[in-house]
């Protein structure tokens, strides 16, 4: 395995409603190694793109949201760095592009000036240069006519090229780690994939390790190296690709997988998973999934299972499961 | 103009040449500049009992066709046939009557109820609306709704809030349901909502439509979704349908470039399959400064000359029907 990049340790989250304390995030572990991709899976409110947010240190502040445990990029605590140190890694050394790009770009802005301003902020190089930086990256990120690109608004833009655009802003910097938050939900499919193959070439070139956060199966299969799964603020497996999508085990991935319609169950019922997705901290005992799962036994409502490896770093978090 | 036909028997819905342009105003005087061809001349049938799914990405006109076959908007031509009755003819309140036989399930079930309104209530509105029954009836056929949906009598207290998406899904099928549609357009149903979720609402669709002999009209951009609930797909671009066929003879055989680029870009949940895929070049063209020819050229690799300048009739392939030049 290659050298780690980044490693989230015990990590946990918690915000704060209107009488207490809300855990969204339950003592999540995982790591990246150099150059790896890795996705990271998971319905809507189980705490992934909050995960995410913690790596880039942009939680809100100390009175509405507390965070435990530890993030280690190359070995540094990112919780103990402070202000100006975080500053210079974010962005850097590790990037995030999100799900709409319209919401990340100053829409009074021309877009080759936001990029600039990427560009000038993290190495300081004179005008000149700065402005043949921004020509190169648009033309690197598939953008047609990329010097007068340069100089239109967000709002002339389509999605597809903003989200473009994003990427020649965050490559712009050569992380070490790029960070894609839904990057393609919010595109069409013809779109998405050219995205996805944007992105893919993006990391041959650099060797930069990415962290896909997608709900999407799909584009997980489609791009990532090993996978986490997380469900209700807790991972519930983590997998090579091949081993997870071949032998999942843990019952909600497997349920998950199963839900998929695809050419083997065409007219048949669509296998469904009872029940919905709980609220963030709702479980307080036992397993997370054990309410919905088909399996769960008396044990598995009174007690939480721990990740456990399962085979040669196949971990699952499961009773049920030698 | 287009026309895309299968067999005349049995059709319940059938759209003839439909176009829906908006106006684009400009200037001082605030006068008609331009305008946006949203639906630009789709024929279709829809059989009775029959699923029919239009897939095809943002702004190529799917909903829009959704929202003026139930006249929710006025088209700007061509005309849809209901039951052999043209429903552009009717009047308000013959229309107001005929909309108790087609309904429309939207996206967002968040947007789609109202905040104010217990469940209840929420779902009995079709009935006070078009004034069926006293209070007792309404309030069995509530009840006998919510549990054929899967909600239970004790939501029937509480506000859409209280609800997470899927659930709020099927309270927008019961109301839908309530006034027993032979018709529902089915706006993106499904697109909202979280994996493990979806599967449980396509269910009760599929639930729903063997039940009570539904005819649907399912609208998304999700292909996987599509191939699983429909019997034939039509798949539009730039406002224009340019492939209409069975579901399987799509997917096996996709005839119309845009229909072959569309599958191959789909990611599958399969890490083994090895597949070529076909990246499509540029952007969709804005509906406002449409080509001349075919909508497709701009990205097709297949295109000739003609394609610029002349637009493809759909016709007849097998049991498909394509506007593509290439198959003239």
């Amino acid at each position: 395995m290659s050298k780690r990049l980044i490693e989230v340790k015990d990590l946990s989250i918690q915000f704060r409603s209107e009488r207490s304390w809300v855990t969204a995030v339950s003592r999540v572990s995982f790591h990246i190694g150099a150059g790896e991709t890795v996705g990271l899976v998971g319905e809507s409110g189980c705490g992934k793109s909050v995960s995410s947010l913690a790596i880039m240190g942009l939680l809100p502040d100390r009175r509405t949201c507390r965070a435990q445990g530890e993030i280690l990029y190359e070995g540094r605590d990112l919780f103990s760095c402070d202000r100006e140190s975080m500053r210079r890694i974010r962005g850097n050394r590790i990037s995030m592009i999100f799900q709409e790009p319209m919401t990340c770009l100053n829409p009074v802005v021309p877009v080759g000036k936001q990029i600039a301003e990427a560009i000038r902020l993290h190495n300081r190089p004179d005008r000149r240069e700065i402005d043949a930086r921004v020509v190169s990256l648009l033309a690197m990120v598939g953008i047609p006519d990329p010097k007068g690109a340069a100089k239109r608004y967000p709002f002339e833009l389509s999605g597809g090229m903003r989200q473009r655009v994003m990427i020649a802003m965050v490559m712009s910097c050569s992380p070490q780690l790029l960070i894609a938050d839904e990057p393609t939900t919010a595109l069409d499919v013809t779109i998405q994939a050219q995205i996805l193959d944007l992105i893919r070439g993006m990391k041959e070139k650099s060797g930069a390790a990415t962290l896909m956060i997608t709900h999407d199966l799909g584009v997980i299969a489609d791009i990532c190296e090993r996978v986490i799964i997380m469900y209700a603020g807790q991972v519930v497996e983590e997998a090579e690709k091949f081993e997870l999508f071949d032998h999942p085990a843990h019952p909600y991935t497997a349920a998950l997988l199963k839900s998929i319609p695809s050419l083997s169950n065409k007219g048949k019922k669509l296998y469904s998973i009872r029940g919905s997705v709980p609220s963030p901290g709702s479980i307080e005992k036992g397993c997370v999934f054990a309410p919905r799962c088909s399996l769960a036994k008396p044990r598995c409502l009174a007690e939480r299972p721990e990740l456990r490896d399962i085979a040669g770093g196949h971990l699952c978090r499961c009773w049920e499961v030698d | 103009m287009e026309k895309i036909t299968q067999s005349e028997n049995a059709a319940l819905v059938a759209v003839e040449g439909l176009k829906k342009y908006y106006p684009i105003k400009g200037g001082v005087l605030k006068r008609t500049i331009g305008r946006v061809k949203a639906v630009d001349g789709v024929s279709f049938e829809i059989k009775k009992r029959e699923v029919l799914g239009i897939a095809g990405e943002s702004g190529c006109g799917k909903s829009t066709t959704g929202r003026v076959m139930l006249r929710l908007q006025e088209p700007t031509a061509g005309r849809v046939l209901f039951e052999g009755v043209d429903l552009s003819r009717l009047s308000k309140e013959e229309m107001r009557v005929k909309r108790r036989q087609m309904q429309q399930i939207f996206q967002d079930p968040y947007a789609s109820l109202n905040p104010w309104m217990k469940v209840r209530d929420i779902i009995a509105e079709p009935l006070f609306a078009h004034g069926i029954g006293d209070q007792r009836e309404r309030t069995d056929r509530v009840r006998e709704m919510m549990e054929i949906c899967g909600l239970s009598e004790k939501h029937a207290e509480r506000y859409p809030h209280e609800f997470s998406g899927g659930q709020r899904q099927r309270i927008c099928i019961a109301r839908a349901l309530i006034l027993k549609p032979k018709f529902i357009v089915a706006d993106e149903p499904v697109s909202a909502l979280d994996v493990s979720i979806r599967s449980q609402i396509i269910n009760l669709f599929q639930e729903l439509q063997k039940e009570f002999g539904l005819t649907y009209m399912f609208i998304s951009h999700d292909l996987s979704v599509m191939r699983h609930i429909s019997d034939r797909i039509g798949i539009m671009y730039l406002g224009r349908m340019v492939e209409l066929a069975e579901c399987e003879t799509l997917f096996e055989c996709p005839l119309h470039p845009y229909t072959q680029a569309l599958l191959s870009a789909v990611p599958v949940a399969d890490p083994h399959a090895q597949r070529k895929r076909q990246i499509l070049q540029g952007d969709v063209p804005s509906p406002a400064n449409a080509p001349a020819g075919c909508a497709f050229a701009s990205r097709c690799a297949h295109a000739m000359p003609i394609c610029t300048k002349e637009r493809p009739e759909a016709r007849q392939c097998g049991t498909s029907a394509v506007a593509c030049h290439l198959y003239a």
